[in-house]
């Protein structure tokens, strides 16, 4: 993953911001932009493919896809957004305090988080929204409750490497206290892979909570939102399978572009990148 | 730099090795001289960063993607090694030219116990399997290796570093190569087991009948092993010769500071001398001679025109004050 | 014992150390593994357990709907223990699961014992995981070996091209995908129809072969990737350039030095990623109809089926566990620097 040379390697991480930027463009410009709302039914135009006048073609309501899909992956993107910050805030919080007072505090929080973390991802929410009932809030604290012993772990693991640094030690000589000790010394020298990984996180959290959404236990109709579309299409999917089919084209382009971006900051946060020169 | 009597083993004219990185290329090896006679054990003498490994490298071929070698002559036993395809180079490698490395442990695979590498390598002898752990187990015995049958058991992370060169010369010697590039076998080893080491590096040397290049930072070693010397600067050889003479009378200002280094660290002298400076930088060179900015004895043409190779044929000097003498 | 005979020896050891004198060792560590996995279902199933005994509503009025006589109510809630103190229930609960009694389903056919939906189940869901990961490996053993030797030039831009495309796709938008063209387009294999192992093993190949490569595509990605990271990265040792001045053939390096010792980290990820493959096999259950734990789950969700829900998050974590325990131990016989 990391011998990608020189030009190429930067050209990935490129395509990745700029796809990932036009998709945030897309979801926050686009619903204005479009001359259809995502509840509108346009009751002589049922279920006809791509157009002009409708690109994604129009679902059994008559309803304009894209326009639905704009809005949907607003909805996708905020929703799994919500939950990996929800993760990072309070996965890194536990995981820095964990490192930091060590002991029995660093063992209990890291028993706790390896448990959660040993449950399948998506068995995991589903279970959450079982319990907690279906709708778009749940699946933000289902995606926040996943990712939240991966970011708890990254930090400690960070935590621990930069607890040991001159700087940390200056500081607590100095007699700062610790949340300001964690907050102020520690933590900008561990944010890095924490974004890389909230990065890749928010991809695969589009990726839960359309499949959440998907099979009806995520986020309700008629709020739209990627995995709703596509269940949605999913009915009628012999009759017209534009709905579902480009619909899933567009995560897959947004979490491309999620994907090729974070696979980039890594590359270029890795030390190893240069080639073997000879001893 | 001239050859003995007899044919060279090895025979290297000009060597240059550059790498190829981001900012641009960098040669390491700037025009390296070097010949072997049979049986001879030349020790190749300079400090870090000062090209001798990648020397040793670029003769066997070792050399990664991003580097390029040329040479106006690389001949081994009078044959041109650049003329050979890669499978007809692959088959001198081990056989004929062998290389001995740094760090002996890192050397071996680690997933595979020592009798795997050393059946390998019996294979690759003799073509055949059979009473292969007989012969291994006399390989590691004439290194010295005490309990051989246990040892081969062993994985090599479970053997400590003076085991696992002998193991690997063990290999070596199986292998009967005319040449062997020693690269610091000893470096990482303490001063007890190094002295071992070396003492088994003459009984290989004996044994084999096999000419040597022994890389190394520390004078004293080469002083105790080698018959000739070459002393490496900055990527070229500043002065080769019998080694008394260059321990004796050293005549280059850098081989001159390296052996009042050694002498000084040998005798416990209240004040190490030192050589002042550091190696040049090899992407932007000085103009002139590469250790003028460094030389005690620098004179003003030796900043402005590159010194010239001179003295007799078996003792040579790359200077102007020995143009001058 | 003197040596390992002649050619046995190394030929046999191969890949994993010599059983003999090892037997006690990994039978530990079996032994501890195992322990530490039964551990953790214990203590996740006490949470689980408990977290769902918290959620708001009662599973009588939800199942039974609004209108039923309390007397009803009051049947139903005898028969499923519910009236009883919540400390009770889960013992009665853990005793049961440890007899293989997962207590009765509120809801599917008038309330059977839940151990018998997972008897059936789980054996479809068994099959479709393992179809999928020996696919996933396969594919990616020689998209990543590829992209490794080809370093750099067309076939490993492509493979790593793919790689990446691979995991940008939701699996269940690539099972249609593969139904448009497979099942509808070019009627090759079936979209619905799974047919169980435990019927035709042919018939489970073949209606299993769209399901399981949904499944298989985006693991297949993060497999090949870290594989050729790997065989990079232990091509660029040592041992390698050692091996290579010893005047070993390249194919004979590649084998013994670069893909051996990159199989660590290889087989490490496997691991890693079962978590998000059984996520991937529920969905697939329900978009290709297949009768697994997997749709059992999503099923019992819907009707607010409590102790199904609740057996097969147990279930699924079980599996999980189980599954780290073996990839471990596969790693472990892998790496002999690892004391066991």
């Amino acid at each position: 993953m990391n011998s990608r040379h020189g030009l190429l390697g930067h050209a990935t991480t490129l395509i990745g911001a700029s796809i990932t930027l036009v998709a945030m463009v897309a979801v926050v410009i686009g619903p204005m932009l479009m001359p259809y709302g995502p509840n509108d039914s346009d009751f002589f135009d049922l279920l006809s493919p791509p157009s002009w006048a409708h690109p994604f073609g129009t679902d059994s309501f008559g309803r304009d896809v894209l326009t639905r899909v704009l809005y949907g992956a607003r909805v996708s993107l905020v929703v799994s957004a919500a939950g990996v910050a929800l993760a990072t805030i309070i996965g890194t919080a536990v995981g820095m305090v964990a490192a930091y007072k060590g002991g029995y505090a660093d063992l209990l929080l890291m028993r706790f988080a390896d448990l959660l973390f040993a449950f399948p991802a998506f068995v995991l929410a589903l279970f959450l929204m079982v319990v907690l009932g279906f709708g778009t809030i749940n699946v933000a604290l289902a995606i926040g409750l996943i990712y939240f012993p991966i970011f708890a772990r990254l930090a400690r693991n960070m935590t621990l490497l930069v607890r040991e640094e001159p700087y940390v030690q200056a500081a607590r000589l100095m007699g700062q206290s610790t949340p300001r000790i964690l907050l102020r010394e520690i933590l900008p020298n561990i944010a890095a892979p924490l974004i890389v990984q909230a990065t890749i996180g928010i991809a695969f959290g589009i990726i839960i909570e359309a499949g959440l959404s998907f099979l009806g236990v995520g986020v309700q109709p008629p709020t739209p939102s990627l995995g709703v579309i596509m269940a949605d299409g999913r009915e009628y999917f012999q009759r017209g399978p534009w709905v579902l089919t480009l619909t899933g084209l567009a995560i897959s382009f947004v979490l491309l572009g999620l994907n090729l971006f974070g696979d980039g900051l890594r590359d270029l946060m890795d030390p190893r990148l240069r080639e073997r020169t000879g001893q | 730099m001239s050859g003995g009597p007899a044919e060279p083993v090895l025979e290297v004219r000009d060597l240059r090795t550059r790498f190829r990185s981001r900012g641009g290329s960098i040669e390491v090896v700037r025009g390296v001289d070097l010949t072997v006679a049979p049986a001879e054990m030349l020790g190749l003498i300079g400090e870090s960063g000062s090209g001798k490994t990648v020397t040793g490298l670029s003769i066997l071929r070792l050399l990664p993607d991003n580097a390029e070698t040329t040479n106006t002559t690389l001949r081994f036993k009078g044959q041109d090694l650049d003329s050979l395809g890669e499978e007809q180079f692959r088959a001198l490698r081990g056989r004929r030219l062998a290389m001995i490395f740094q760090n002996p442990v890192g050397a071996f695979n680690p997933a595979k116990r020592i009798d795997w590498h050393l059946r390998e390598i019996i294979r690759r002898r003799t073509g055949q399997d059979a009473r292969w752990s007989e012969l291994a187990r006399d390989a590691l015995v004439a290194v010295g290796i005490p309990q051989p049958d246990r040892v081969l058991r062993l994985y090599p992370h479970q053997v400590s570093g003076g085991m696992a060169q002998r193991i690997l010369i063990a290999m070596v010697l199986a292998l009967e190569p005319d040449l062997i590039v020693a690269d610091e076998p000893t470096t990482n080893l303490d001063n007890i087991v190094e002295r071992q080491i070396l003492a088994l590096f003459r009984k290989l040397q004996s044994r084999l009948n096999a000419a040597f290049i022994f890389i190394t930072h520390d004078m004293s070693v080469a002083a105790a092993l080698c018959d000739r010397i070459a002393v490496m600067y900055a990527g070229q050889i500043v002065e080769v010769g019998p080694a008394h003479e260059i321990f004796e009378a050293p005549r280059h200002p850098y081989t001159q500071g390296l052996i009042a280094t050694a002498t000084a660290l040998k005798q416990k002298a209240p004040r190490l001398k030192e050589i002042k400076g550091e190696l040049p930088n090899l992407a932007s060179p000085p103009p002139g001679c590469l250790f003028a900015p460094r030389c005690p004895q620098a004179m003003p043409q030796c900043q402005e025109r590159e010194p010239p190779v001179h003295g007799e044929a078996s003792h040579l000097v790359r200077c102007h004050l020995e143009a001058q003498a | 014992m003197l040596e390992t005979a002649g050619n046995s020896g190394s030929e046999r050891i191969g890949a994993f150390r010599s059983i003999s004198g090892f037997l006690p060792k990994t039978a530990v560590f079996i032994a501890k593994r195992l322990f530490g996995a039964l551990a953790t279902i214990a203590v996740g199933a006490l949470i689980v357990f408990f977290v769902m005994k918290a959620a708001p509503g009662d599973p009588a009025l939800a199942v039974l709907g609004d209108n039923a006589t309390p007397e009803a109510v009051e049947e139903f809630r005898r028969r499923h223990h519910l009236d009883e103190p919540l400390v009770g229930q889960f013992v009665l609960w853990v005793s049961g699961m440890l007899r293989g009694d997962f207590g009765l389903s509120l809801t599917i056919g008038g309330g059977i014992p839940i151990s018998q939906l997972i008897a059936t189940r789980l054996p479809i869901t068994a099959f479709v995981g393992i179809y999928s990961v020996l696919i996933a490996v396969l594919v990616s053993l020689s998209m990543g070996t590829i992209a490794a030797l080809r370093r750099g030039r067309a076939a490993d831009t492509i493979a790593t091209s793919v790689a990446v495309l691979g995991i940008s796709m939701p699996d269940f938008w690539l099972s249609y995908v593969l139904i448009f063209a497979f099942a509808i387009g070019w009627k090759v294999f079936p979209a619905y129809g799974f047919i169980s192992p435990v019927d035709s093993l042919a018939g489970a190949l073949y209606s299993g072969f769209l399901p399981a490569l949904a499944i298989a595509a985006p693991m297949a990605a993060v497999f090949a990737r870290m594989l050729r990271a790997s065989l990079v990265e232990a091509a660029s040792r040592e041992y390698v350039l050692a091996a290579t001045s010893f005047g070993f053939g390249k194919p004979f390096v590649f084998r013994h030095f670069v893909f051996r010792n990159a199989l660590i980290p290889y087989v490490t990820v496997i691991g890693l990623q079962i978590r998000y493959l059984l996520g991937g096999v529920v969905v697939i259950e329900r978009i290709f109809g297949i009768q697994g734990l997997g749709s059992l789950a999503v099923d019992a969700a819907f009707a607010r089926d409590y102790p199904t829900v609740l057996a097969c998050t147990v279930v699924f974590l079980a599996i999980v566990l189980l599954v780290n325990v073996i990839v471990d131990l596969i790693c472990a016989a892998l790496d002999p620097r690892r004391s066991l």
